[in-house]
């Protein structure tokens, strides 16, 4: 009788465990067939091929860009018969990718933001310099954008799409309130919109306390140059440096003056949704923030935008270079269908889709030959098409990665009224 | 017998297989690569660098490190003494006939049944929010100035705060439990020799949950040096002095953080090495220092 029941119970956890290891479709897994495309209209317009490739996407399915990639797909699908597999790993595909890669994971096309690609992935990326070449991708690609992958990886390694520029954003009725009619180009100017904005009733500038390097980074990277703010962070030197003191006493004399909130810099998003609420006038940030404001707060103004303002007449960098970044899509060098990737690649981020997805995601269309900008961000355009370089992500103050938690400190501290100008520079050279 | 010898093991053959798969090969595999200069945590091992122990001295030289692990020296022992305070007051007050006693026990668990995401989100962007959250209305209500709960010298205290009002409800409950397992024959024979409630507290309730406090304490441990989502959610943007835990520190060496500075699994591995040891030499204090209930109940 034992031994029965130890054979039944024995066949029982093997066949549990066989069920275990059964492949489910994974519920994060889209098919065509899951965006309502039917297979047969499908079928009308392009035979099955058999091909499938497997897009891991940095996106969650109920985004709006996740939307536009779905029926992207579906359209790609209807064309060429090759179906695209999207599996939605949102935000944390940082952590997960690069161990699926390695280990041989199916992934035909992956996503990220550009520079992680171009650097930490770049080494499981196809180059695709060739198609990018027959397909004349860089007669309307942004061009700013390539350059950059190109100068991190030494060759194209992803398409970027889904650009953004940044700058000062400003809420227009807030102007029109004060009575200010012109952008300010310097920093005396800013200063001078402050003070009318203050007049007005607005706080003139709110700051974040997650954006507190990038409102600092923009100010000495105008003056000293992104290299010259990479040597100050990985060399220290800060009491040595004048311009280091100079933008300290700037943001000291801002806050004094009242042209920042009493509580900045607050925790994000607090401060940027003042702009939405109507306490607040301008923000330092990026060509996402109206959207994200708008979002939060469920306003419906009209947005302006203007280049960060020359800080003295011997800037090293003129106020045509900005932060500019993208997200970048990449294929695996293991693909077994790069031609059909790369092709998927181009239907999202040029022609109809890139547009689509512009519009719905409230960005800026990667393919120049798309004149239509959403209405949000429509004022950014002139500035963008304008601009002549880059910086990176904080202007390089993000280049010594074992100091970076407490340079961060120090300018929150510095914003915060905590410390002077000379006090600050002592304690960023403190960190070395 | 024989045959059942290999019943046990037919049995248990999954289960080690499986543990030694997905929990001892990654730990062995850590402290190995603590040892070794790795850049990602998936490259072959033959890329990696013998570099001894200067992985550890880099990580216990690094000033993100120390703070860190001083952020989560204060968690422990500041927001261990207050949760475990409050979570007993609660426990003590809800086994003493107060009327409702399970309606109040959901509402002090509730906060451990909703995300700690969503917790979050409401302490950071209406609790302490400085124009119009609770927090300061309620401070300007008494006349009082508005605190800036989110700025640099308050955030570490607004997130433990937080922390520790999503924690009590948890240990309230384990404690709950240990005190109605003592018999009520022992709190009546003390009443009827003239026992005060604080008397029965001090002799009585607090002895005989030595070992509750030490299941309190190892979870509380084990919570503290894992301290990750709420440190996320307090600086959600890049990790902040103020906030940033040894986990968080971990992940950016792994992973990069929010601008790309390199990937450093070696020196990763060792912040994960030198957390278990803590972990271990925590757990060793505590064997030595409380002992278990001498009384089987």
């Amino acid at each position: 009788m034992k031994k029965i029941i130890a054979l039944l119970l024995a066949a029982v956890m093997v066949l549990g465990l066989a069920a275990c290891g059964e492949k489910t479709p994974a519920a994060n897994e889209t098919t065509q067939a899951a965006t309502g495309t039917d297979a047969s209209e499908a079928n009308t317009e392009a035979p099955a091929t058999g091909k499938e490739i497997v897009y891991w996407s940095m996106w969650t399915e109920g985004e709006p860009q996740g939307t536009v990639i779905k029926e992207a797909a579906a359209a790609y699908e209807a064309a060429t018969g090759v179906h695209v597999n999207i599996e939605w790993k949102g935000r944390d595909i940082t952590t997960v990718l690069k161990a699926a890669l390695d280990a041989g994971e199916k992934i035909d096309v992956f996503d990220d933001d550009f520079q992680r690609v171009s650097t930490q992935f770049a080494a499981n990326a196809l180059d695709l310099e060739e198609m990018a070449k027959a397909a004349g991708y860089d007669d309307f690609a942004v061009a700013a954008l390539p350059t950059a992958v190109r100068g991190w990886a030494g060759k194209l390694v992803c398409i970027p799409y889904q650009p953004y520029t940044s700058g000062v954003f400003y809420v227009k009725s807030a102007f029109e309130a004060a009575g200010i009619t012109e952008e300010p180009k310097t920093w005396d100017e800013f200063l001078d919109v402050c003070q009318k904005l203050k007049d007005a009733g607005y706080t003139p500038l709110a700051q974040d306390d997650a954006y507190t390097r990038y409102t600092f980074g923009f100010m000495l990277a105008r003056m000293i140059g992104e290299e010259g703010v990479v040597e100050l962070t990985n060399k220290g030197g800060w009491s040595n440096s004048a311009e280091a003191k100079q933008v300290a006493q700037m943001i000291v004399d801002l806050r004094s003056k009242g042209f920042l909130s009493d509580t900045a810099p607050d925790a994000y998003p607090n401060g940027e949704n003042e702009l939405g609420l109507g306490l607040a006038a301008m923000v330092v940030n990026a060509s996402w923030v109206p959207g994200e404001i708008t979002n939060n707060t469920q306003c419906d103004e009209v947005w302006g935008m203007f280049n960060f303002p020359a800080m003295t007449d011997k800037d090293a960098d003129p106020t045509t270079v900005a932060n500019i970044g993208a997200q970048g899509l990449a294929i695996n060098s293991k693909s077994e269908n790069p031609q059909e990737a790369f092709d998927f690649i181009m239907y999202l981020t040029s022609g109809e889709f890139d547009q689509e997805m512009a519009l719905a995601s409230n960005g800026i269309p990667a393919d120049t030959r798309n004149e239509q900008w959403p209405e949000m961000i429509a004022n950014v355009r002139d500035a963008f098409n304008a601009q002549t370089d880059v910086y990176e992500w904080n202007m390089g103050l993000n280049a010594n990665g074992d100091i970076k938690e407490g340079l961060n400190d120090c300018i929150t501290r510095l914003f915060a009224g905590s410390l002077d100008a000379d006090s600050f520079v002592a304690a960023m050279d403190a960190l070395y | 017998m024989k045959q059942d010898k290999k019943m046990i093991v037919t049995f248990l053959m999954p289960a080690v297989v499986a543990f030694a798969l997905m929990f001892l090969y990654p730990v062995v595999r850590t402290v190995i690569m603590s040892l070794y200069e790795v850049k990602n945590v998936t490259d072959a091992a033959d890329t990696w660098t013998f570099v001894g122990f200067e992985n550890f001295i880099t990580v216990l030289k690094n000033d993100t490190f120390r703070k860190s692990m001083y952020n989560i020296f204060r968690i422990w022992l500041v927001g261990g003494i207050i949760t475990m305070s409050i979570s007993l007051l609660f426990a003590v007050l809800l086994t003493n006939g107060i009327k409702g006693k399970g309606f109040f026990r959901a509402v002090i668990y509730l906060p451990n049944v909703v995300s700690a995401v969503a917790l979050a989100t409401m302490w950071t962007q209406y609790v302490f929010q400085s124009k119009y959250g609770l927090f300061n209305n309620i401070i300007r209500f008494f006349g009082g100035n508005a605190v800036n709960w989110l700025g640099p010298d308050m955030k570490f205290w607004s997130m433990l705060i937080a922390f520790i009002f999503g924690a009590v409800g948890y240990y309230m409950l384990i404690f709950l439990s240990g005190i109605e397992r003592i018999p009520t024959e022992i709190y009546e024979a003390a009443t009827i020799d003239g026992a005060t409630k604080g008397n029965k507290f001090r002799y009585i309730t607090l002895p005989l949950l030595r070992g509750v406090f030490k299941t309190n304490l190892t979870f509380w441990t084990i919570n503290t040096i894992t301290f990750f989502v709420w440190s996320k959610m307090f600086s959600p943007v890049d990790s902040e002095v103020s906030t940033v835990s040894p986990v968080v520190h971990m992940m950016n060496l792994v992973f990069g953080g929010k601008a790309v500075s390199g990937t450093f699994a070696g020196r990763g591995a060792a912040v994960g090495v030198l957390l278990a040891v803590c972990v271990m030499l925590t757990f060793a204090i505590f064997n030595l220092c409380i002992k278990d209930d001498d009384i089987e109940l």
